[in-house]
């Protein structure tokens, strides 16, 4: 059974609760064997009915959305197109200067979704949803959305921009079944309450939950130690993977299938796990037309209890 | 009577209390006298005897530090150099900080930067693994010193034992503190400063020039990001700080600006860095130091900003 589609925050706008994450496009050429492929990337996912493509302008300097901007206007499948502002400047009129900039890059006339990328300090939380809700006045932002902003900010930008009548319609964050810190600090509360999708990132914590480095496989252990989140010990996180490969097999799918539709079948939760070739975009896809039982979920969760 | 150096959070190094903010500079000067002049206003701050200059690879896009690169490399004058580090969300290994230092150091067009700070506490990075690369930086010689901003009393002690446990010392925490925003005193951390003896590098000494007085009621039209700011939308609320600013000024010869800086600087493990866009800033920036208000105007000072952050 595959997961139904849900609405992006309180809007009427449907989606498949699946998107893809760029961050990578544009490199050179990806880590492991098979390079980055953005078009076959793009074209996999659009033919497995997935459409949300997330981007930023941070991401390779402006390459990821010229990469995106370029396979999309090369192909004739609707795509739901979001990027991010980079709050480091000075002041918040470079807002529209860098939405400009990201137009350009992405040839678009008007992006589907624009997030404050991070928050940080200098830039008030209601002069940037000023400037967010002036951008969708002018037609250049169809939808707001903010990135890793706690519940308490998240809250402030509701407000700023429901005072000029646009619903703040996601947050993007960190979040899989070895980092399930919005569960505890009230974001993912945060966001049932005011009707705001979740989306998750590193949905599959850097390639850990696809079980690809079990059994001391690890790619080095300079490289996790390195890496963003704090990894359990392999031992530790082996019971979970264990139960991913068996509640896959029940439903004849991967593991990192099972991970990603945990997150998916939350109310409110839209993973986009990053696709940098055909092969991992259809996989990724494959995720969302199943539905994990209540207790292979209630498994998986209590496996994970004790691991972030 | 001028304010004593001090020391640069446990270490031996004196500075004056006072640094050179640089985020406005550009790659190319203004044409008049008043136009941001990086060079201009490096060789004011030398020549009064300040010589902190603190930069980032952020501050327009890099541009800051080149200009900052440049007008150093023209003088013979020492200076002490600080720049930081942005953890970026797209940065997803802490490895990434040896690169961006080697970009910094190009772009500054030196061999070691004598302070190297953390810009933001937000990350994907944990905080042990981003002070073990400043602690292996310091190793190579590529940095002098490590030092973090913006970090909350509670990431500021993480940070610290994490660098003690590599035998290196957490000299500085760069916030956002000044007469109209006094957070720091409030939330633990020029408390924590003191007792790990970290330097509180303070930011917006000025408030934003609100502190100088020239957007008072009947002055200069706020503008941009200021327009927003509560300061600028109620200037009654600040008046009577702004004119006992004043008056201290007046009994001292000096300008509303250098009393709101001296009320900083003469408080002990806080160094203010102030901006200067041009020569007479740097110059009037440095004349906040060589004189010191008195512990009752200080505390005439506090009380009237009491109410206002």
């Amino acid at each position: 059974m595959s997961l139904p589609d849900m609405p992006l925050g309180p809007t009427d706008l449907l989606l498949r609760p699946l998107g893809v994450g760029t961050m990578r496009w544009g490199e050179e050429r990806g880590e492991g064997a098979e390079p980055t492929d953005p078009a076959a990337t793009f074209e996999a996912a659009v033919a497995a009915g997935v459409s949300v493509f997330d981007t930023a302008e941070g991401y390779l300097r402006g390459d990821s959305e010229r990469e995106l901007g370029r396979v999309r206007a090369t192909s004739a499948a609707p795509a739901f197109v979001a990027t991010k502002f980079a709050p480091l400047r000075l002041t918040s009129a470079a807002l529209p200067r860098a939405l400009d900039a990201s137009l350009r890059r992405l040839q678009l006339e008007s992006v589907d979704l624009y997030q404050i990328h991070f928050p940080f300090g200098i830039l008030r939380i209601r002069s940037l949803m000023n400037r967010l809700a002036d951008a969708v006045e002018a037609g250049r932002v169809r939808n707001v959305g903010v990135c890793n902003y706690s519940a308490a900010q998240m809250r402030t930008a509701h407000a700023a921009l429901a005072a000029r009548g646009v619903p703040l319609v996601s947050n993007q964050v960190h979040y899989n079944l070895l980092h399930r810190d919005p569960e505890r600090n009230g974001v993912l509360d945060a966001c049932r309450e005011l009707n705001v999708t979740l989306i998750a990132y590193l949905p599959l914590a850097s390639g850990m939950l696809t079980g690809k480095y079990r059994g001391g496989d690890t790619p080095s252990r300079h490289w996790i130690r390195r890496r963003t989140a704090p990894f359990p010990a392999p031992e530790r996180m082996e019971p979970l993977l264990q139960a991913l490969d068996e509640v896959g097999k029940a439903h004849e799918r991967t593991a990192a299938q099972v991970a990603l539709n945990w997150l998916a079948r939350q109310d409110h939760v839209l993973p986009i796990p990053g696709g940098r070739h055909a092969r991992q975009a259809t996989e990724n896809a494959g995720a969302v037309d199943l539905t994990i039982s209540d207790a292979e979920a209630a498994r998986l969760s209590a496996l994970s209890d004790g691991l972030s | 009577m001028s304010l004593p150096d001090m020391a640069l959070g446990p270490t031996d190094l004196l500075l004056r209390p006072l640094g050179v903010g640089t985020n406005t500079w550009k790659d190319e000067a203004g044409a008049t006298p008043d136009s941001t002049n990086p060079a201009a206003a490096v060789e004011s701050a030398l020549s009064s005897g300040v010589n902190l200059f603190d930069t980032a690879e952020i501050y327009n896009s890099g541009a800051s530090e080149r200009a900052l690169g440049r007008a150093l490399a023209e003088s013979d004058a020492s200076a002490f150099v600080a720049t930081k580090f942005a953890p970026l969300p797209w940065r997803l290994t802490s490895g990434s900080l040896h690169r961006a230092l080697g970009a910094s150091l190009g772009r500054l067009r030196r061999e070691t930067v004598d302070l190297y700070q953390i810009h933001f506490p937000f990350t994907l990075l944990r905080i042990p693994s981003l002070m073990n690369r400043l602690a292996e930086a310091v190793e190579q010689g590529r940095i002098r010193h490590a030092g973090v901003s913006n970090y909350s009393a509670a990431q500021m002690r993480a940070a610290h034992a994490a660098l003690a446990r590599r035998g290196v010392p957490l000299v500085s925490n760069q916030v956002n503190y000044s007469l109209l925003n006094r957070a720091p005193e409030r939330n633990g951390l020029l408390d924590a400063c003191r007792e790990l003896d970290v330097t509180l590098i303070a930011y917006f000494p000025l408030a934003s020039g609100v502190l100088t007085g020239k957007y008072r009621a009947g002055g200069r039209e706020a503008r941009g990001f200021r327009r927003f700011s509560g300061s600028f939308r109620n200037p009654e609320r600040v008046e009577p700080l702004l004119q006992a600013l004043d008056e201290i000024g007046q009994t001292h010869g000096r300008s509303s600006a250098q009393v709101a800086i001296n009320w900083l600087a003469r408080q002990e493990n806080v160094l203010p860095i102030p901006g200067a866009r041009h020569a007479r800033q740097a110059r009037e920036n440095a004349g906040a130091i060589d004189f010191v208000i008195s512990d009752a105007e200080a505390a005439r000072l506090a009380e009237l900003s009491d109410q206002l952050s």
